[in-house]
């Protein structure tokens, strides 16, 4: 019968959700008009709606939190300076291949078996090298979301990310002072960063992030154009410390941040 | 770009709300709004101008929610808890006749699938097509399950109704698709 077809279910709620073309709409409107019924139950079902829509209106009338527009201002600027960068130089591509670099090289040492099928965790990192160019930036002004004023806020979600407090560590004895970090997002995970700089502007940056790795550390060294990375398996995590491959301090301070870390996240077997 | 972020910028009450919904803790909800934050802007090239920009960060923002969720964080699974959903509501308009708070009580013992769908749909007024790419389902789907989420609201308001003073404690047995 075309008036109960008409009032079928979805066809209410397509009246109601605004989906129906001019003609069914029409249709609608003036079956409704004659049935007053049915009319009543339209009219609750779109009360119902109105009143939806109010749920959740305090989070909408509060406030912003700082944090988020200032992430996505930062955010936005090392995006449109890395576009220019990523024209002007290979600096960022070369950071990228190299992390790629070490985390293929060291795991396929460590598999002992180059024809295993690639780890998840390196195809995560290749599936967002654009991520990596975009935030591991070569600028000594490189924007970073929690300059060390903020270290305690940053420690706190890195926390709540990988369930493991991981603070940057202390170089102040290579001279390397710390400039401020923050998480990167990759497909599937994040990365935490921490930006150091040292006597002339040298700079360091420790890159870390949780994994299913095998607790053995791997340590390798790993260079490609002008950047330089060290890395290392930690227990649960894995860490590269890179730098310009013309500095001099990388060894050492690898050195003090593998250290540092193997005694944070407790030695492995 | 300035012109989309400041577009991004104008959806992040949106997307609070949406991850409170997807985290329940307020942090962690913010955590999730800035993961998304990032990432739409490292990939803010994919966004076609002229298509729904609140449905496209929605679907970062859900993905965000299930990486992390994966990653075996102590989140829950959605539809394995029936913990309590901090979104509560302004204060009931005085002429409306369904009053919020009664609504709200309604919604809040609806299955976690059915809350999901009426927040895309009936709340954030996204096309089913764009519920549809969010929770990865076919736009059948979500009409259909739409349609019981509003048949379990309903029911669940009569029943309030039918016992005065009572609160809406129906729900979690009209938990199907």
């Amino acid at each position: 019968m075309a008036d109960h077809e008409i009032l079928a279910d979805h066809k209410i709620q397509d009246y109601i959700d605004g989906r129906l073309d001019d003609r069914d709409r029409a249709a609608v409107a003036a079956y409704l008009l004659a049935h007053p019924g049915a009319a009543s139950k339209v009219e609750t079902l779109r009360r119902q709606n109105e009143a939806l829509r109010g749920i959740g209106q305090e989070i909408l009338d509060e406030p912003v939190p700082a944090r988020l527009r200032e992430v996505l201002q930062r955010q936005t600027e090392v995006a449109v300076s890395g576009r220019g960068r990523l024209r002007a130089s290979g600096f960022l591509e070369a950071a990228a291949a190299i992390l790629l670099f070490c985390i293929g090289g060291a795991l396929g040492w460590f598999m002992h078996d180059r024809l295993t099928p690639r780890l998840g965790l390196e195809d995560l990192i290749a599936s967002n090298a654009a991520d990596v160019y975009t935030f591991y930036g070569g600028d000594h002004d490189y924007p970073v979301d929690f300059p060390p004023d903020r270290t305690a806020e940053l420690v706190s979600w890195i926390n709540r990310s990988f369930d493991r407090e991981i603070s940057p560590p202390d170089l102040a004895t290579l001279s390397y002072e710390y400039r401020g970090g923050q998480l990167l997002p990759v497909s599937g995970a994040s990365i935490g960063f921490f930006q150091f700089e040292g006597p002339e502007g040298a700079r360091l940056a420790v890159v870390f992030w949780p994994g299913d790795q095998p607790p053995t550390k791997v340590d390798r060294i790993g260079r490609q154009e002008n950047v330089a990375a060290r890395y290392w398996l930690g227990n649960g995590f894995s860490f590269a410390v890179m730098s310009d491959a013309s500095n001099p301090d990388l060894e050492s301070a690898a050195d003090a941040v593998f250290a540092y870390y193997d005694g944070v996240l407790g030695p492995s077997p | 770009m300035q012109e989309t972020v400041d577009l991004i910028e104008a959806e992040i009450p949106r997307l609070r709300r949406y991850a409170r919904y997807l985290a329940r803790e307020a942090d962690r909800a913010d955590d999730l709004v800035q993961e998304c934050l990032m990432r739409a802007i490292a990939k803010v090239d994919s966004w076609t101008p002229g298509t729904n920009l609140r449905a496209w960060l929605f679907v970062i923002l859900r993905n965000c929610h299930i990486n992390e969720v994966r990653r075996g964080q102590r989140t829950v699974l959605m539809g394995e808890t029936s913990t309590d959903y901090d979104v509560v509501p302004t204060p009931a308009s005085q002429e409306a006749h369904i009053s919020l708070l009664e609504v709200r009580d309604a919604y809040l013992n609806l299955s976690e699938e059915h809350r999901e769908v009426l927040l895309l749909v009936a709340i954030e007024g996204l096309q089913y097509e764009e519920a549809a790419a969010i929770l990865e389902i076919p736009v059948g789907t979500i009409r259909s399950r739409l349609s019981r989420a509003r048949q379990a609201l309903r029911d669940a308001l009569d029943d309030g109704r039918d016992m005065p003073g009572a609160s809406v404690s129906r729900g979690r047995e009209t938990r199907h698709g």
